[in-house]
């Protein structure tokens, strides 16, 4: 364990592939997508395919033991679910003693009961959104929420492994959760953006992308945290970077300087060149502005014909928005640890302006050392995580 | 050490405040934004232009509930519409985000970015985020906001320019930032202990001490008067910092804190030095 390194101890997660963990893993490894009929979201847009956890809140509920209370936000219960996971992996459940942070990301917070009770959007904030896990976990003793829309979970992220750098805390669990709502599925469906089919990240054909929900956790540790608990890593969490486009609101630049940026100075923080990269979970959405744009962001970074294989995950999951860069974090980490890449789904053919095309087939042994992974929201806010094999 | 370099505010005059949305931001923009957008980018070209900022390495924002004007709008449209027919243009401008990341379009800054909205200490979250960076040597200046758009019972509008680097403009230095969760009373005792040892004082040693809300007995504060909104402890700090900055340096008290209890849950300490 480096003194100054940051850990990932345990992960937790739940999305449209199901509850856990190991419930992503079997559905990567077979490619079998979660997006499907809308059951559970309360829309008139039935038509629209989406990625959703298949059981309403009141079987959420179950999972957590609690009996049903309509009055919690879907995304809090998702939230507990997936850090109720990630702290057991990490083997600080309950009896764990106290001084955790909390770092959520999200941007729909308490939204899914606003929008049935207009008179309440003062309690359902972003930040009401940790409330439940906070009631439920006592080993937790602060907790703040970014929102940076579809980066909110990486940022999360970023922001506590820096609660660990300065010294603040030693463990911090840190990721996203977001539900589905009507506001946020009305909104992407008013700018045009939503694939009525299953979406097609990096494909020439793509047409839009699909939502999906769910929740991604990851502990973070410091090596010193680590040692004197005897805990195991199961990767470093080694380079991060967060820049920003500043070109439009919902639109990409058309070379990526956003993600150029925030690429570069995950690269650069990690101390890693270019060519040390064994693959990209790219942001990927399957919007004929997103996947072009990183495209081309990803060919600056690497060159063009030396782009290492890129997957996108958003076939499988749909965009899980504010979560997505916990639950694709989660991915990150099963690749490293299985030495996986999970088959790109919804890709056939690929774009003309890109030297690159997504990976075709499910692979294995693929010597996998570090794992780039891109998050990028709303406005331009681009983030960029590298995970590390631990060596030695 | 990290300095206020510059703190802009705006008023409550909303005829004042359209003067200078005028002055900064063109017309046709203007009328998509909500106020907390405009907000934002008047009181970050301020603060830039005041500290001696060309381009800040950090755009960083606190809000507690975000672009709430926009979010209703759209909301309504979509009950009224039955979710058919709509327009986006509410919906783009209603995430919390759009109120940084507007004001780096508005900058042309691809600086980092971010947005916290944590209830009652999303402001100091967002400085915490900014104190930490520039600790660790990743960022030399930083923009940190408090926006939160007018309500019935108040607003907040403030941007703080910081740096590493001290200048003629500067207020004051920012020594520390604590941000936690009460778990019961005695706690709040505790951590405000641990805060001030992690910075070699004793309550003795504090000078001066200002809230925005309620502290436990036995502390006495100067209190600061504002409408409330859950970004106003922004506005406890900047009263602070313009006080502690018109001090005459030979007769000043040094070392003054801020305590944010808002929602008594929770809590914030921020430590200021001339």
């Amino acid at each position: 364990m480096k003194d100054k390194a940051i850990y990932v101890s345990g992960m937790g997660v739940i999305s449209a592939l199901g509850t856990g963990v190991e419930a992503q893993f079997s559905a990567l490894k077979e490619g079998r997508s979660g997006v499907g009929e809308m059951r559970v979201l309360n829309s008139v847009h039935r038509e629209i395919p989406v990625g959703e956890v298949k059981a309403d809140n009141r079987t959420l509920c179950g999972i957590l033991g609690l009996e049903y209370d309509e009055g919690i936000p879907r995304t809090a219960l998702l939230e507990a679910i997936s850090v109720k996971e990630a702290l057991s992996m990490a083997g600080l459940g309950d009896n764990a003693p106290s001084g955790i942070a909390l770092v959520s990301g999200t941007t729909v917070g308490g939204m899914d009961k606003f929008e049935q009770n207009r008179a309440e959007i003062t309690i359902n904030t972003c930040g009401c959104a940790c409330d439940l896990t906070l009631g439920l976990f006592p080993q937790i003793d602060f907790a703040t929420t970014v929102s940076t829309a579809c980066s909110s979970a990486a940022n999360a992220l970023m922001f506590a492994a820096d609660l660990i750098r300065t010294g603040r805390y030693e463990i911090v669990v840190a990721g996203g959760s977001e539900c589905l709502s009507k506001f946020h599925l009305n909104g992407f469906n008013s700018l045009m953006i939503l694939d009525s089919h299953n979406c097609r990240p990096f494909d020439a054909g793509r047409a839009g992308l699909n939502l999906g929900e769910g929740a991604g956790y990851l502990v973070l540790e410091s090596g010193r945290s680590l040692r004197s608990r005897k805990a195991a890593a199961l990767c470093e969490f080694s380079g991060y970077g967060n820049a920003c486009d500043a070109f439009h609101q919902t639109a990409s630049s058309p070379q990526g300087d956003g993600a150029f940026l925030s690429m570069t100075k995950a690269l650069s923080m990690s101390g890693l060149r270019p060519q040390d990269i064994s693959c990209i979970n790219a942001h990927g959405t399957g919007t004929v502005n997103n996947d072009l744009s990183e495209g081309k962001a990803l060919e600056r970074v690497f060159g063009c014909g030396k782009v290492p294989p890129v997957f996108s995950t958003k076939a499988y999951t749909g965009h899980t928005t504010s979560a997505s860069g916990g639950i694709e974090a989660v991915f990150c980490i099963l690749s490293l640890l299985h030495d996986f890449m999970p088959k790109s789904l919804g890709f056939s053919t690929r774009i003309e302006d890109l030297s690159f095309e997504p990976v075709r087939q499910a692979s294995w042994d693929c010597g996998l050392t570090h794992v780039l992974d891109n998050a990028f929201g709303f406005g331009g806010n681009d983030s960029s995580m590298i995970f590390s094999k631990i060596s030695g | 050490m990290i300095y206020v370099n510059a703190i802009s505010s705006l008023p409550d005059d909303l005829a004042k405040k359209d003067e200078l949305y005028s002055e900064f931001i063109p017309p046709m923009a203007a009328r998509r934004m909500g106020p907390s957008l405009k907000d934002s980018i008047v009181t970050s070209v301020l603060a830039l232009r005041d500290s001696g900022i060309s381009m800040p390495d950090a755009i960083v924002v606190g809000t507690g509930l975000g672009c709430i004007n926009n979010t209703e709008k759209f909301l309504k449209e979509m009950i009224d519409n039955r979710e058919r027919m709509l327009q986006p243009t509410a919906f783009i401008n209603s995430t919390h985000n759009s109120i940084a990341a507007q004001t780096a379009v508005y900058l042309k800054c691809h600086s980092y970015n971010c947005t916290y909205s944590h209830n009652g200490i999303s402001f100091e979250s967002a400085l915490l985020d900014a104190v930490m960076q520039l600790e660790l040597g990743r960022i030399h200046t930083a923009l940190v906001g408090a926006q939160d758009e007018f309500l019935p019972d108040g607003h907040c509008a403030v941007t703080f320019a910081l740096s590493d680097q001290e200048n003629s403009s500067t207020l004051c230095a920012v020594e520390d930032v604590t941000v936690f969760r009460t778990v019961d009373d005695s706690y709040f005792g505790d951590r405000l202990d641990a805060f001030l040892e992690r910075n070699a004082l004793d309550l003795s040693q504090i000078d001066r001490i200002f809230s925005d809300s309620r502290l436990p007995d036995g502390i006495p504060f100067t209190p600061i008067t504002c409408r409330r909104t859950l970004t106003s402890p922004a506005i406890a700090l900047e009263t602070a910092c313009r006080e502690l900055a018109g001090q005459n340096s030979s007769d000043v008290s040094k070392t003054w804190l801020t305590i944010n209890t808002f929602d008594n849950r929770d809590m914030s300490f921020i430590l200021i030095r001339k």
